[in-house]
């Protein structure tokens, strides 16, 4: 971190603190001890994260907390399955989180336990499910290289497969979800009216752009060494992997009109070892302090508390993708549908990418 | 030191009365010992091999799941999408296969034959690139393949070619990535097989006027087989099992069937299917031990070379 985001961080932390005394002690209903597992998606930069966003939690609680990684919904299964769960906590994406709770793997949220630490009308509605509530949106956004296109690239997905304007090569995610989203928006279906998916439409669409895709991304990290190297001049790639790279200076800029965010949630499984205390870590979570410093310090994601955006730098706030002004024109991942058609769609895929 | 007579005559002569039973009770004894060595090994190849098979073959058929017992996960298997997937598959690891043979078998014979700090070195490097992690050595081959990678900036600033080559994210790169991993364990299990040779075998069928070409393919290659198999066995199965190599160097143009466990695993949940899957690898890589069983015989594979 630079000198002058520590700085900025603090500025904005301090009055913050001043203005709500209350919480610089936990209640009463918070208290306990031994160790949380949080299952993250894992890596220096996830759990520096989290370290940030839960803040002075073991202090105030004495409640010790330590990482492991990756959330799987099938080895939660078979930890269940054997009687031994070794996860307090779990970072589910939404179709994961369903996943889950089709097989009753999942304890429900205690909201009565979270308003009595955050202001229900604080919390994103959208965002509160019975066996979740939202921990990050992450997104996925058109990028360009920069030194080929300057700030005029494309503006959407249309414009993105136009090989006339922007001859380039181009990179999506080899995943089903969201490849065919962006294939109903190159064919020109608007971001709202996405779901539910026309399954054989999409495949169509997908036939068209599917020769101008140069390269398929398994892994988040290979955006980094696709930008690193120039490897491809357009791609639909993560936002918190592109944004670290540009904010390290590499020659890339992005936009997040027709962005795709996807909701994860903090979900506890049913039989983790200790229940009442990952109730207690799950709504200190969404308490704004933290999530705010966590998006102070990596300013990628979408949080569930509305009120962690008030009092940002105007800097901060041009890269969240939560900044009303980010948000306007964006997909959000139906996680339903995508529970609700995951096989059918999975095995049409893998033919269609096997042909490709 | 004084001399121990342990012919049979010695033996009768120091306990008559055992000797009408001896061998029978040193039989007994033998066959005691081996059993109660065996026992521990037996136990532990048992459970975390035998089970955990049971429990995969009992999983495809539904079991642990909530819809009970059925042969849903191999119907859904049958499906010309799995078919390719397979056969894609099978390919990538015959031809890496083959080429890692090709490549390894030289290499393991100038390691062995020639006593030189070359052979040391080249062995020291081709083994420390086992203890590198696979995901660090497959972004290395990017690094080397793209573009703008090493080999591609080369060529175009020589002016060798005006337009980069396509050496990654395509089959071709796939390839590279998977010969390189694996060619280590093919020399490791050429190099024992070379060195039980013994050096008189070619020694006399030269003296006695072979050429050297019929010496190597009627005497050294015969005797160093076994080790061929062996290797080949081991990388063709690893190859086939391989998935984040293929995954990240073919650029989503050489999917696998290892691929599609992944996501019925972790998208869709469907264990059953997984294991199913699971199942008809395990089943082709059995066919080809037999078909190895019929060919060369998988005991050589034990066989101590050239005796």
């Amino acid at each position: 971190m630079t000198l002058t985001a520590r700085t900025a961080l603090l500025a904005a932390a301090l009055p913050v603190l001043a203005a709500a005394p209350a919480l610089a002690e936990a209640p009463e209903a918070f208290r306990g001890d031994g160790m949380l597992i949080v299952n993250n998606w894992g890596g220096p930069t996830v759990d520096r994260m989290h370290r940030l966003w839960y803040g002075n939690f073991p202090d105030e609680t004495g409640i010790d907390i330590s990482f492991t990684s990756i959330p799987d919904v099938a080895k939660l299964k078979i930890m269940d399955q054997v009687g031994n769960v070794e996860w307090d906590v779990v970072d589910f994406e939404g179709n994961q989180m369903l996943l889950a709770m089709k097989d009753d793997l999942l304890a429900p949220i205690d909201y009565d336990l979270i308003f009595q630490l955050v202001p229900e009308d604080q919390l994103d509605p959208s965002q509160m499910e019975e066996f979740g509530i939202g921990s990050v949106s992450f997104s996925t956004v058109i990028a360009w290289n920069a030194e080929e296109y300057g700030t005029a690239g494309p503006q959407d997905w249309t414009e993105f497969f136009d090989t006339e304007a922007f001859p380039g090569r181009r990179a999506l995610y080899a995943r089903p979800k969201p490849a065919l989203e962006i294939a109903l928006m190159a064919d020109g279906v608007a971001p709202d009216e996405i779901y539910p998916i026309d399954i054989d439409r999409a495949f169509a669409a997908l036939d068209k752009i599917g020769p101008k895709v140069d390269l398929w991304v398994e892994k988040t990290s290979q955006w980094d060494v696709l930008i690193q190297n120039r490897e491809v001049d357009l791609m639909g790639s993560s936002l918190a992997r592109t944004t670290a790279q540009i904010e390290e200076g590499e020659p890339f800029a992005l936009t997040f009109n027709e962005s795709i965010v996807e909701q994860s949630y903090w979900t506890i499984p049913k039989n983790a070892p200790n229940v009442e205390d990952a109730q207690k870590l799950v709504a200190w979570m969404m308490l704004a302090e933290g999530q705010r410093a966590s998006l102070m310090d990596l300013p990628y994601y979408g949080m569930a508390n509305l009120t962690a955006l008030d009092g940002l730098p105007e800097a901060t706030m041009a890269k969240l993708p939560g900044a009303p002004k980010n948000a306007e024109n964006v997909m959000r991942i139906n996680a339903q549908w995508w529970f609700d058609h995951d096989a059918e769609v999975q095995t049409r895929w893998l033919d269609w990418l096997s042909r490709q | 030191m004084t001399q121990i007579d342990a012919t049979e005559a010695g033996i009768a002569r120091l306990r008559p009365e055992e000797r009408r039973h001896g061998a029978t009770a040193w039989e007994r004894q033998q066959r005691g010992l081996t059993l109660s060595l065996m026992a521990l090994p037996m136990a532990v190849m048992a459970a975390v091999f035998v089970l955990p098979l049971i429990v995969l073959l009992w999983m495809s058929f539904g079991g642990g799941s909530s819809e009970g017992f059925s042969l849903k996960g191999y119907g859904d298997l049958m499906q010309p999408v799995y078919l390719r997937l397979l056969g894609f598959t099978l390919q990538l690891a015959f031809v890496t296969t083959l080429a890692c043979a090709l490549l390894a078998y030289p290499l393991a014979y100038l390691m062995v034959n020639i006593r030189s700090r070359f052979a040391a070195w080249m062995g020291m490097v081709l083994f420390v690139t086992l203890w590198l992690s696979f995901l660090a050595r497959t972004f290395s081959w990017i690094i080397i393949l793209q573009r703008r990678g090493v080999v591609n900036n080369l060529l175009v600033n020589t002016g060798l070619i005006d337009q980069p080559l396509e050496l990654v994210y395509n089959k071709f790169g796939v390839y590279v990535g998977l010969i390189h991993i694996l060619l280590p364990f093919m020399v490791i299990t050429l190099i024992p097989a070379m060195k039980a040779i013994d050096p008189a075998y070619v020694r006399a069928a030269l003296s006695l006027g072979s050429p050297p070409a019929r010496v190597f393919r009627e005497v050294y290659l015969p005797l160093s087989l076994p080790g061929l198999v062996a290797g080949s066995m081991l990388v063709f199965t690893l190859a086939f099992g391989f998935f984040i190599t293929p995954a990240i160097l073919g650029g989503g143009r050489a999917p696998t069937i290892v691929l599609a466990i992944r996501d019925q695993i972790q998208t869709l949940g469907n264990l059953q299917l997984a294991a199913a899957t699971s199942m008809l690898l395990l089943v082709f890589c059995l066919g080809l031990l037999i078909i190895y069983d019929r060919v060369s015989g998988i005991d050589r594979i034990y066989d101590k070379g050239g005796r």
